[in-house]
Protein backbone atom coordinates (compact mmCIF):
# COMPACT_ATOMS: atom_id res chain seq x y z
CA UNK A 1 0.00 0.00 0.00
CA UNK A 2 1.46 3.23 -0.82
CA UNK A 3 1.18 6.02 1.83
CA UNK A 4 -1.53 8.06 -0.38
CA UNK A 5 -3.91 4.84 -0.10
CA UNK A 6 -3.39 4.58 3.81
CA UNK A 7 -6.04 6.42 5.90
CA UNK A 8 -5.36 9.65 7.69
CA UNK A 9 -3.59 9.39 11.46
CA UNK A 10 -5.14 9.97 14.34
CA UNK A 11 -5.45 14.12 14.68
CA UNK A 12 -5.11 15.48 18.38
CA UNK A 13 -7.97 17.57 19.92
CA UNK A 14 -7.04 21.25 18.63
CA UNK A 15 -8.15 23.73 21.79
CA UNK A 16 -6.97 26.76 22.53
CA UNK A 17 -3.78 25.15 25.16
CA UNK A 18 -2.22 23.38 22.40
CA UNK A 19 -3.41 25.27 18.77
CA UNK A 20 0.03 27.03 18.29
CA UNK A 21 1.80 23.21 18.69
CA UNK A 22 -0.28 21.65 16.60
CA UNK A 23 -0.66 24.21 14.02
CA UNK A 24 1.96 26.53 13.27
CA UNK A 25 3.91 23.62 11.45
CA UNK A 26 1.94 25.23 8.10
CA UNK A 27 4.50 28.40 8.29
CA UNK A 28 7.07 26.13 9.05
CA UNK A 29 7.83 27.20 12.35
CA UNK A 30 8.02 25.01 15.88
CA UNK A 31 6.17 26.58 18.65
CA UNK A 32 6.50 25.34 22.47
CA UNK A 33 5.65 27.37 25.50
CA UNK A 34 7.46 29.51 27.19
CA UNK A 35 7.67 30.52 30.81
CA UNK A 36 9.94 33.93 31.05
CA UNK A 37 9.86 33.72 34.91
CA UNK A 38 11.98 30.61 35.12
CA UNK A 39 13.43 31.07 31.40
CA UNK A 40 12.68 27.68 30.38
CA UNK A 41 9.75 26.13 28.11
CA UNK A 42 6.96 24.22 29.25
CA UNK A 43 5.71 20.95 27.60
CA UNK A 44 3.12 19.79 27.22
CA UNK A 45 1.41 23.03 27.40
CA UNK A 46 0.18 24.08 30.95
CA UNK A 47 -2.22 26.60 32.50
CA UNK A 48 0.43 27.70 34.98
CA UNK A 49 4.41 26.81 35.10
CA UNK A 50 4.29 23.91 37.53
CA UNK A 51 7.86 25.35 38.25
CA UNK A 52 7.13 28.85 38.60
CA UNK A 53 3.51 29.07 38.77
CA UNK A 54 3.50 32.05 36.10
CA UNK A 55 0.02 31.95 34.57
CA UNK A 56 1.48 34.12 32.10
CA UNK A 57 3.27 31.64 29.56
CA UNK A 58 4.11 32.66 25.89
CA UNK A 59 4.01 30.72 22.94
CA UNK A 60 7.74 31.07 21.54
CA UNK A 61 9.04 30.39 17.88
CA UNK A 62 12.22 27.90 18.38
CA UNK A 63 15.11 27.08 16.27
CA UNK A 64 13.70 23.89 15.50
CA UNK A 65 16.95 22.07 16.65
CA UNK A 66 17.30 19.07 19.11
CA UNK A 67 18.83 16.21 20.05
CA UNK A 68 18.02 12.59 19.88
CA UNK A 69 17.32 11.78 23.99
CA UNK A 70 15.86 8.07 23.14
CA UNK A 71 14.61 6.41 20.51
CA UNK A 72 12.64 3.01 19.43
CA UNK A 73 11.33 1.54 16.47
CA UNK A 74 7.87 0.18 17.15
CA UNK A 75 7.67 -3.03 15.12
CA UNK A 76 4.14 -4.55 16.09
CA UNK A 77 1.63 -2.78 13.90
CA UNK A 78 -1.29 -0.65 16.25
CA UNK A 79 -2.68 1.66 13.55
CA UNK A 80 -3.85 0.81 10.35
CA UNK A 81 -2.96 4.81 9.66
CA UNK A 82 0.48 4.10 11.02
CA UNK A 83 2.23 1.69 8.96
CA UNK A 84 5.31 -0.44 11.20
CA UNK A 85 8.51 -0.28 11.67
CA UNK A 86 8.13 3.40 12.53
CA UNK A 87 11.04 5.32 14.75
CA UNK A 88 9.70 7.34 17.82
CA UNK A 89 11.82 9.30 20.07
CA UNK A 90 12.10 11.60 23.12
CA UNK A 91 13.74 14.60 21.04
CA UNK A 92 15.21 17.17 23.79
CA UNK A 93 14.80 21.03 22.54
CA UNK A 94 17.82 23.13 22.16
CA UNK A 95 16.76 25.99 23.61
CA UNK A 96 16.14 24.39 26.87
CA UNK A 97 17.66 20.60 26.94
CA UNK A 98 15.35 20.13 30.33
CA UNK A 99 12.61 19.99 27.67
CA UNK A 100 11.80 16.84 25.65
CA UNK A 101 8.97 16.43 23.05
CA UNK A 102 7.66 13.05 22.13
CA UNK A 103 7.46 12.85 18.20
CA UNK A 104 8.49 10.90 15.03
CA UNK A 105 12.35 10.45 13.58
CA UNK A 106 11.57 10.34 9.71
CA UNK A 107 14.19 10.49 7.20
CA UNK A 108 16.53 7.69 9.21
CA UNK A 109 16.24 4.10 9.58
CA UNK A 110 17.07 2.63 13.01
CA UNK A 111 20.31 1.12 12.12
CA UNK A 112 21.32 4.89 11.58
CA UNK A 113 19.71 6.44 15.07
CA UNK A 114 22.13 7.00 18.01
CA UNK A 115 21.10 8.49 21.55
CA UNK A 116 23.16 12.27 21.28
CA UNK A 117 22.25 12.65 17.35
CA UNK A 118 21.48 15.95 16.48
CA UNK A 119 17.79 16.71 14.89
CA UNK A 120 15.80 19.13 13.27
CA UNK A 121 12.00 19.70 12.70
CA UNK A 122 9.92 18.82 10.03
CA UNK A 123 6.25 18.70 9.63
CA UNK A 124 3.42 16.42 8.58
CA UNK A 125 0.26 17.68 7.71
CA UNK A 126 -2.94 15.72 9.19
CA UNK A 127 -6.09 17.13 7.01
CA UNK A 128 -9.05 18.28 9.07
CA UNK A 129 -12.45 19.15 6.80
CA UNK A 130 -13.74 20.78 10.14
CA UNK A 131 -10.87 23.00 11.49
CA UNK A 132 -7.32 23.81 10.77
CA UNK A 133 -5.22 20.94 9.43
CA UNK A 134 -2.71 19.46 11.53
CA UNK A 135 1.00 19.68 11.37
CA UNK A 136 2.75 16.91 13.49
CA UNK A 137 5.99 18.46 14.37
CA UNK A 138 8.26 15.37 13.59
CA UNK A 139 12.27 15.20 13.16
CA UNK A 140 14.87 14.18 10.99
CA UNK A 141 18.91 14.35 11.12
CA UNK A 142 21.12 17.07 10.71
CA UNK A 143 21.96 20.08 12.23
CA UNK A 144 20.50 23.31 11.08
CA UNK A 145 17.00 23.97 8.94
CA UNK B 1 6.33 4.37 68.90
CA UNK B 2 4.74 6.39 66.61
CA UNK B 3 0.96 6.65 65.91
CA UNK B 4 0.86 5.70 62.09
CA UNK B 5 -2.71 4.86 60.61
CA UNK B 6 -1.07 1.56 59.04
CA UNK B 7 -0.37 0.08 62.49
CA UNK B 8 -4.38 0.17 63.52
CA UNK B 9 -5.24 -2.27 60.75
CA UNK B 10 -4.37 -6.05 59.31
CA UNK B 11 -4.64 -7.58 55.93
CA UNK B 12 -7.50 -10.10 57.37
CA UNK B 13 -8.88 -11.79 54.20
CA UNK B 14 -7.56 -12.27 50.46
CA UNK B 15 -9.54 -13.87 47.46
CA UNK B 16 -9.15 -14.59 43.66
CA UNK B 17 -10.97 -15.44 41.14
CA UNK B 18 -10.76 -18.09 37.76
CA UNK B 19 -8.29 -16.28 36.37
CA UNK B 20 -7.95 -16.74 32.09
CA UNK B 21 -6.41 -15.53 29.23
CA UNK B 22 -10.42 -15.02 27.88
CA UNK B 23 -13.01 -16.78 30.20
CA UNK B 24 -15.90 -14.95 28.70
CA UNK B 25 -17.39 -15.10 32.16
CA UNK B 26 -19.53 -12.14 33.48
CA UNK B 27 -17.12 -9.51 35.22
CA UNK B 28 -19.39 -8.90 37.96
CA UNK B 29 -19.93 -12.47 38.17
CA UNK B 30 -15.77 -13.45 38.27
CA UNK B 31 -15.98 -10.18 40.83
CA UNK B 32 -18.28 -11.42 43.13
CA UNK B 33 -16.26 -14.77 43.26
CA UNK B 34 -13.44 -12.93 44.52
CA UNK B 35 -14.61 -10.73 46.85
CA UNK B 36 -16.59 -14.07 48.25
CA UNK B 37 -13.53 -15.81 48.72
CA UNK B 38 -11.49 -13.06 50.28
CA UNK B 39 -14.50 -12.34 52.90
CA UNK B 40 -14.67 -16.01 53.70
CA UNK B 41 -10.81 -15.93 54.35
CA UNK B 42 -10.88 -13.26 56.62
CA UNK B 43 -13.25 -15.25 58.74
CA UNK B 44 -16.44 -12.78 58.35
CA UNK B 45 -20.07 -12.78 56.72
CA UNK B 46 -20.52 -10.62 53.72
CA UNK B 47 -23.15 -8.43 56.89
CA UNK B 48 -19.58 -7.89 58.56
CA UNK B 49 -18.63 -5.83 55.74
CA UNK B 50 -19.33 -2.08 55.72
CA UNK B 51 -16.85 -0.46 53.94
CA UNK B 52 -16.02 -0.78 50.24
CA UNK B 53 -13.33 0.62 48.19
CA UNK B 54 -12.14 0.18 44.70
CA UNK B 55 -10.03 1.20 41.66
CA UNK B 56 -10.46 2.51 39.38
CA UNK B 57 -14.49 2.14 39.86
CA UNK B 58 -16.35 2.39 36.83
CA UNK B 59 -14.21 4.90 35.12
CA UNK B 60 -12.38 2.45 31.65
CA UNK B 61 -10.21 3.96 29.85
CA UNK B 62 -9.60 0.79 27.66
CA UNK B 63 -11.82 -2.12 26.51
CA UNK B 64 -12.29 -4.53 29.57
CA UNK B 65 -10.02 -1.74 32.30
CA UNK B 66 -12.36 -2.45 35.10
CA UNK B 67 -15.05 -4.91 35.87
CA UNK B 68 -17.31 -3.97 38.05
CA UNK B 69 -17.41 -0.45 39.87
CA UNK B 70 -18.60 0.12 43.42
CA UNK B 71 -22.24 -0.18 42.74
CA UNK B 72 -22.20 -3.44 41.32
CA UNK B 73 -20.84 -4.95 44.42
CA UNK B 74 -22.91 -3.65 46.46
CA UNK B 75 -25.86 -4.41 44.70
CA UNK B 76 -24.88 -7.80 43.75
CA UNK B 77 -23.55 -8.74 47.09
CA UNK B 78 -26.22 -6.72 49.32
CA UNK B 79 -23.57 -4.67 51.54
CA UNK B 80 -24.66 -1.41 53.40
CA UNK B 81 -21.72 0.70 54.48
CA UNK B 82 -21.17 3.09 56.60
CA UNK B 83 -18.19 4.38 54.24
CA UNK B 84 -17.11 3.34 50.42
CA UNK B 85 -15.51 5.04 47.60
CA UNK B 86 -14.00 3.67 44.24
CA UNK B 87 -12.24 6.13 42.01
CA UNK B 88 -9.17 6.05 39.65
CA UNK B 89 -7.81 10.12 40.76
CA UNK B 90 -4.98 8.05 43.84
CA UNK B 91 -1.73 6.89 44.20
CA UNK B 92 -1.94 4.12 41.31
CA UNK B 93 -3.94 0.68 41.54
CA UNK B 94 -3.10 0.04 45.38
CA UNK B 95 -4.48 3.77 46.37
CA UNK B 96 -8.06 2.10 47.21
CA UNK B 97 -6.13 -0.49 49.64
CA UNK B 98 -4.42 2.67 51.08
CA UNK B 99 -8.29 4.74 51.19
CA UNK B 100 -9.43 1.45 53.38
CA UNK B 101 -6.64 1.64 55.50
CA UNK B 102 -7.14 5.36 56.30
CA UNK B 103 -11.16 4.74 56.92
CA UNK B 104 -10.84 1.54 59.07
CA UNK B 105 -8.07 3.20 61.52
CA UNK B 106 -9.98 6.29 61.06
CA UNK B 107 -12.90 4.38 62.84
CA UNK B 108 -14.96 4.93 59.33
CA UNK B 109 -15.64 1.28 59.09
CA UNK B 110 -14.40 -2.04 60.54
CA UNK B 111 -14.15 -4.17 57.63
CA UNK B 112 -13.72 -2.87 54.32
CA UNK B 113 -13.58 -5.13 51.13
CA UNK B 114 -11.26 -3.51 48.21
CA UNK B 115 -11.35 -5.26 45.17
CA UNK B 116 -9.51 -4.83 41.17
CA UNK B 117 -11.38 -6.59 38.21
CA UNK B 118 -10.50 -6.58 34.43
CA UNK B 119 -12.11 -8.79 31.60
CA UNK B 120 -9.65 -7.39 29.05
CA UNK B 121 -8.68 -10.39 27.66
CA UNK B 122 -12.40 -11.23 26.58
CA UNK B 123 -13.20 -7.35 25.83
CA UNK B 124 -10.06 -7.14 23.89
CA UNK B 125 -11.07 -10.58 21.90
CA UNK B 126 -8.66 -12.70 19.70
CA UNK B 127 -6.40 -11.72 17.43
CA UNK B 128 -4.00 -9.65 18.79
CA UNK B 129 -4.18 -6.66 21.95
CA UNK B 130 -6.42 -4.32 21.43
CA UNK B 131 -6.20 -1.81 23.96
CA UNK B 132 -6.21 0.81 21.62
CA UNK B 133 -9.10 2.14 20.08
CA UNK B 134 -8.62 3.71 16.32
CA UNK B 135 -10.45 7.37 16.40
CA UNK B 136 -10.19 10.18 14.26
CA UNK B 137 -9.55 12.10 17.52
CA UNK B 138 -7.10 11.82 19.99
CA UNK B 139 -7.89 13.99 23.12
CA UNK B 140 -6.23 14.12 26.63
CA UNK B 141 -3.24 12.08 27.13
CA UNK B 142 -3.33 10.14 24.22
CA UNK B 143 -3.66 13.39 22.05
CA UNK B 144 0.15 13.41 22.12
CA UNK B 145 1.38 9.60 22.07
CA UNK B 146 -1.60 8.33 19.29
CA UNK B 147 -0.88 10.61 16.47
CA UNK B 148 2.52 9.49 16.25
CA UNK B 149 1.18 5.43 16.84
CA UNK B 150 3.11 5.64 20.23
CA UNK B 151 1.45 3.22 22.68
CA UNK B 152 2.29 2.19 26.47
CA UNK B 153 4.88 -0.24 25.23
CA UNK B 154 6.90 2.44 22.90
CA UNK B 155 6.93 4.65 26.29
CA UNK B 156 8.01 1.94 28.31
CA UNK B 157 10.78 1.33 25.31
CA UNK B 158 12.21 4.52 25.32
CA UNK B 159 12.46 4.43 29.08
CA UNK B 160 14.51 1.36 28.43
CA UNK B 161 16.77 2.87 25.75
CA UNK B 162 17.62 5.63 27.92
CA UNK B 163 18.46 3.03 30.79
CA UNK B 164 20.81 0.81 27.93
CA UNK B 165 22.56 4.36 27.24
CA UNK B 166 23.18 6.25 30.78
CA UNK B 167 23.24 2.59 32.95
CA UNK B 168 24.65 -0.09 30.84
CA UNK B 169 21.36 -1.84 30.59
CA UNK B 170 21.27 -4.91 28.17
CA UNK B 171 18.79 -6.83 27.01
CA UNK B 172 20.36 -10.02 28.57
CA UNK B 173 19.83 -8.59 31.58
CA UNK B 174 16.78 -7.37 31.30
CA UNK B 175 15.50 -10.82 30.39
CA UNK B 176 15.51 -12.20 33.80
CA UNK B 177 12.64 -10.96 35.40
CA UNK B 178 10.61 -12.29 32.66
CA UNK B 179 12.67 -15.63 32.44
CA UNK B 180 12.24 -15.94 36.37
CA UNK B 181 8.61 -15.05 36.23
CA UNK B 182 7.96 -17.87 33.80
CA UNK B 183 9.95 -20.27 36.09
CA UNK B 184 7.74 -18.98 39.16
CA UNK B 185 4.65 -19.22 37.18
CA UNK B 186 5.55 -23.12 36.75
CA UNK B 187 4.77 -23.22 40.76
CA UNK B 188 1.63 -21.89 40.51
CA UNK B 189 -1.44 -22.85 38.90
CA UNK B 190 -3.50 -20.19 38.60
CA UNK B 191 -0.67 -18.29 36.03
CA UNK B 192 -1.87 -17.87 32.58
CA UNK B 193 1.50 -18.93 30.80
CA UNK B 194 3.61 -21.73 32.63
CA UNK B 195 5.80 -23.15 30.19
CA UNK B 196 9.23 -22.57 30.80
CA UNK B 197 11.18 -19.96 28.88
CA UNK B 198 15.07 -19.70 28.08
CA UNK B 199 17.45 -16.73 27.72
CA UNK B 200 17.44 -17.89 23.97
CA UNK B 201 13.39 -18.02 23.38
CA UNK B 202 13.47 -14.37 24.65
CA UNK B 203 16.77 -12.98 22.59
CA UNK B 204 15.13 -14.65 19.75
CA UNK B 205 11.15 -13.32 20.88
CA UNK B 206 9.32 -10.92 18.27
CA UNK B 207 9.85 -7.33 19.47
CA UNK B 208 7.21 -5.41 19.86
CA UNK B 209 8.75 -1.87 19.97
CA UNK B 210 12.90 -2.22 19.97
CA UNK B 211 14.70 -3.01 22.68
CA UNK B 212 11.17 -4.71 23.80
CA UNK B 213 10.15 -7.99 22.96
CA UNK B 214 6.50 -10.37 23.14
CA UNK B 215 7.94 -10.98 26.37
CA UNK B 216 8.68 -7.82 28.15
CA UNK B 217 4.37 -7.23 28.21
CA UNK B 218 2.20 -8.52 30.64
CA UNK B 219 -0.80 -10.79 29.71
CA UNK B 220 -4.39 -9.10 29.38
CA UNK B 221 -6.89 -11.63 31.18
CA UNK B 222 -9.59 -12.09 33.02
CA UNK B 223 -9.80 -11.95 36.61
CA UNK B 224 -10.60 -10.17 39.88
CA UNK B 225 -8.58 -10.05 43.32
CA UNK B 226 -9.90 -8.86 46.67
CA UNK B 227 -9.17 -7.91 49.64
CA UNK B 228 -10.54 -7.49 53.67
CA UNK B 229 -9.13 -4.54 55.58
CA UNK B 230 -9.65 -4.80 59.12
CA UNK B 231 -9.12 -3.31 62.23
CA UNK B 232 -5.98 -4.69 63.93
CA UNK B 233 -7.73 -6.47 66.75
CA UNK B 234 -9.52 -9.09 64.46
CA UNK B 235 -5.76 -10.42 64.05
CA UNK B 236 -6.97 -12.51 67.12
CA UNK B 237 -10.00 -13.98 65.24
CA UNK B 238 -8.45 -15.27 61.89
CA UNK B 239 -7.88 -18.79 61.45
CA UNK B 240 -4.28 -18.09 60.00
CA UNK B 241 -1.62 -15.20 60.63
CA UNK B 242 -2.77 -11.62 59.74
CA UNK B 243 -0.92 -9.70 57.61
CA UNK B 244 0.27 -6.55 59.12
CA UNK B 245 1.40 -3.23 57.53
CA UNK B 246 4.39 -2.11 58.87
CA UNK B 247 4.69 1.36 56.46
CA UNK B 248 3.19 2.74 53.62
CA UNK B 249 4.30 5.21 51.19
CA UNK B 250 1.73 6.98 48.28
CA UNK B 251 3.38 8.69 45.70
CA UNK B 252 2.04 11.24 43.01
CA UNK B 253 5.29 12.75 41.29
CA UNK B 254 6.10 14.35 38.34
CA UNK B 255 3.76 15.55 35.85
CA UNK B 256 1.21 12.82 34.35
CA UNK B 257 2.46 12.71 31.38
CA UNK B 258 5.84 10.86 30.46
CA UNK B 259 7.26 13.09 28.67
CA UNK B 260 6.96 15.47 30.96
CA UNK B 261 8.59 14.33 33.51
CA UNK B 262 12.33 15.22 34.87
CA UNK B 263 13.84 11.82 34.07
CA UNK B 264 13.04 9.25 31.75
CA UNK B 265 14.78 6.77 32.84
CA UNK B 266 12.47 6.98 36.27
CA UNK B 267 8.59 6.85 37.31
CA UNK B 268 6.67 7.99 40.11
CA UNK B 269 8.30 5.62 42.78
CA UNK B 270 11.08 7.88 42.86
CA UNK B 271 10.15 9.35 45.75
CA UNK B 272 9.31 5.99 47.15
CA UNK B 273 11.79 5.28 49.31
CA UNK B 274 10.29 7.20 52.17
CA UNK B 275 9.16 4.08 53.06
CA UNK B 276 11.91 3.71 55.12
CA UNK B 277 11.72 6.65 57.05
CA UNK B 278 8.31 4.99 58.68
CA UNK B 279 10.35 1.56 59.80
CA UNK B 280 13.01 0.30 61.59
CA UNK B 281 13.18 -2.72 58.86
CA UNK B 282 15.49 -2.11 56.37
CA UNK B 283 15.90 -3.62 52.46
CA UNK B 284 18.15 -6.04 53.68
CA UNK B 285 15.22 -7.39 55.97
CA UNK B 286 12.81 -7.98 53.66
CA UNK B 287 12.15 -11.70 52.38
CA UNK B 288 10.21 -11.10 49.72
CA UNK B 289 9.51 -8.15 46.69
CA UNK B 290 5.83 -8.36 44.94
CA UNK B 291 7.36 -5.69 42.28
CA UNK B 292 4.79 -4.16 39.61
CA UNK B 293 5.94 -5.35 36.05
CA UNK B 294 3.46 -4.24 33.50
CA UNK B 295 6.26 -3.99 31.27
CA UNK B 296 9.64 -5.87 32.72
CA UNK B 297 11.33 -2.45 33.07
CA UNK B 298 9.44 -1.55 36.30
CA UNK B 299 10.72 -3.87 38.29
CA UNK B 300 13.87 -2.38 37.90
CA UNK B 301 12.71 1.33 38.74
CA UNK B 302 10.88 -0.63 42.10
CA UNK B 303 13.95 -2.70 42.84
CA UNK B 304 16.11 0.63 42.75
CA UNK B 305 13.81 2.79 44.47
CA UNK B 306 12.93 0.77 47.23
CA UNK B 307 16.68 0.85 47.85
CA UNK B 308 17.35 -2.75 47.00
CA UNK B 309 20.09 -1.95 44.91
CA UNK B 310 21.33 1.57 43.51
CA UNK B 311 19.94 3.52 40.87
CA UNK B 312 20.65 2.23 37.48
CA UNK B 313 22.26 -1.02 39.04
CA UNK B 314 19.17 -2.95 38.70
CA UNK B 315 20.10 -4.91 35.61
CA UNK B 316 23.07 -6.24 37.12
CA UNK B 317 20.98 -6.86 40.16
CA UNK B 318 18.92 -9.36 38.23
CA UNK B 319 21.63 -10.67 35.60
CA UNK B 320 21.86 -14.35 36.10
CA UNK B 321 18.06 -15.05 37.65
CA UNK B 322 19.28 -16.56 40.87
CA UNK B 323 18.83 -13.49 43.57
CA UNK B 324 15.21 -13.00 42.33
CA UNK B 325 13.92 -16.99 42.26
CA UNK B 326 12.42 -18.74 44.95
CA UNK B 327 14.98 -19.49 47.37
CA UNK B 328 17.51 -16.27 46.01
CA UNK B 329 18.55 -13.51 48.10
CA UNK B 330 15.51 -11.54 47.46
CA UNK B 331 12.38 -13.85 45.51
CA UNK B 332 10.59 -11.55 43.34
CA UNK B 333 7.19 -12.31 42.11
CA UNK B 334 6.73 -16.01 42.84
CA UNK B 335 3.07 -15.59 41.21
CA UNK B 336 4.78 -15.36 37.59
CA UNK B 337 3.62 -11.86 38.19
CA UNK B 338 1.82 -9.74 35.43
CA UNK B 339 3.96 -11.23 32.81
CA UNK B 340 3.26 -14.74 32.98
CA UNK B 341 0.52 -14.63 35.58
CA UNK B 342 -1.84 -12.57 34.18
CA UNK B 343 -2.12 -8.66 34.42
CA UNK B 344 -4.05 -8.31 37.49
CA UNK B 345 -3.24 -4.39 37.69
CA UNK B 346 -0.90 -4.53 40.57
CA UNK B 347 -3.70 -6.65 43.08
CA UNK B 348 -2.16 -10.05 42.14
CA UNK B 349 1.20 -8.53 44.03
CA UNK B 350 -0.44 -7.71 47.01
CA UNK B 351 -2.39 -10.92 47.02
CA UNK B 352 0.77 -13.06 46.45
CA UNK B 353 2.73 -10.99 49.20
CA UNK B 354 -0.16 -11.78 51.44
CA UNK B 355 0.18 -15.21 50.60
CA UNK B 356 3.80 -15.52 51.40
CA UNK B 357 3.71 -13.80 54.73
CA UNK B 358 1.35 -16.11 56.40
CA UNK B 359 3.25 -19.08 54.82
CA UNK B 360 0.61 -20.29 52.65
CA UNK B 361 2.48 -19.62 48.86
CA UNK B 362 1.47 -23.33 48.33
CA UNK B 363 4.72 -24.95 46.15
CA UNK B 364 6.55 -21.83 45.73
CA UNK B 365 6.50 -20.62 49.65
CA UNK B 366 9.34 -18.66 50.51
CA UNK B 367 10.94 -20.61 53.52
CA UNK B 368 10.23 -18.44 56.60
CA UNK B 369 9.07 -15.38 55.28
CA UNK B 370 7.84 -13.11 58.07
CA UNK B 371 8.28 -9.38 56.08
CA UNK B 372 7.08 -8.71 52.41
CA UNK B 373 7.90 -5.60 50.16
CA UNK B 374 5.03 -4.39 47.81
CA UNK B 375 5.74 -2.26 44.75
CA UNK B 376 2.93 -1.17 42.72
CA UNK B 377 1.99 1.19 39.80
CA UNK B 378 4.18 2.54 36.78
CA UNK B 379 5.22 5.72 34.94
CA UNK B 380 3.68 8.78 36.42
CA UNK B 381 0.53 7.80 36.83
CA UNK B 382 1.07 7.02 40.81
CA UNK B 383 2.70 4.47 42.87
CA UNK B 384 1.79 3.09 46.16
CA UNK B 385 4.58 0.71 47.88
CA UNK B 386 3.87 -1.49 51.10
CA UNK B 387 5.93 -3.22 53.57
CA UNK B 388 4.27 -6.05 54.92
CA UNK B 389 4.89 -8.67 57.75
CA UNK B 390 3.47 -11.46 59.56
CA UNK B 391 1.32 -10.82 62.51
Amino acid sequence: MSAADLPPRPRPAVNERNAPYWTSGADGRLVVQRCDAGDHLVHPPALLCPRDHNDELRWAELSGRGHVESWTEVVHQWLPSVPAPYVLAFVTLDEDPTTRVLTALVGVEADDVEVGMPVRVCFERVPDEDGPDVYLPMFTPGEAP
Amino acid sequence: MTDRFEHKVVISGVGQSEIGRRLGRDPVVLTAEACLRAIADAGLAVTDIDGLATYPGSTSPGPGFTGAGLRDVQMHLGITTTWCEGGIETSGQLGAVVNAMLAVAGGAANHVLVWRSLWEGSAQGTGGRKAYSVTDVADGLPAWQLPYGATAVSLAALMVRARMHRYGLTREQLAWGPIVSRRHAGMNPSAVYRDPLSLEDYLSARMISTPMCLYDCDVPCDAATAVVVSRAEHASDLDHPAVAVEAISSTLDDRYQWEGGRDVTRMSSSAAGEIWERTDLRPADIDYAALYDGFSVFTHCWLEDLGFCEVGDAGAFVEGGERISLGGELPMNTDGGQLSGGRLHGYGFLHEACLQVRGEATGRQVEGAQTAAVGVGASNSGTTAMILRRA
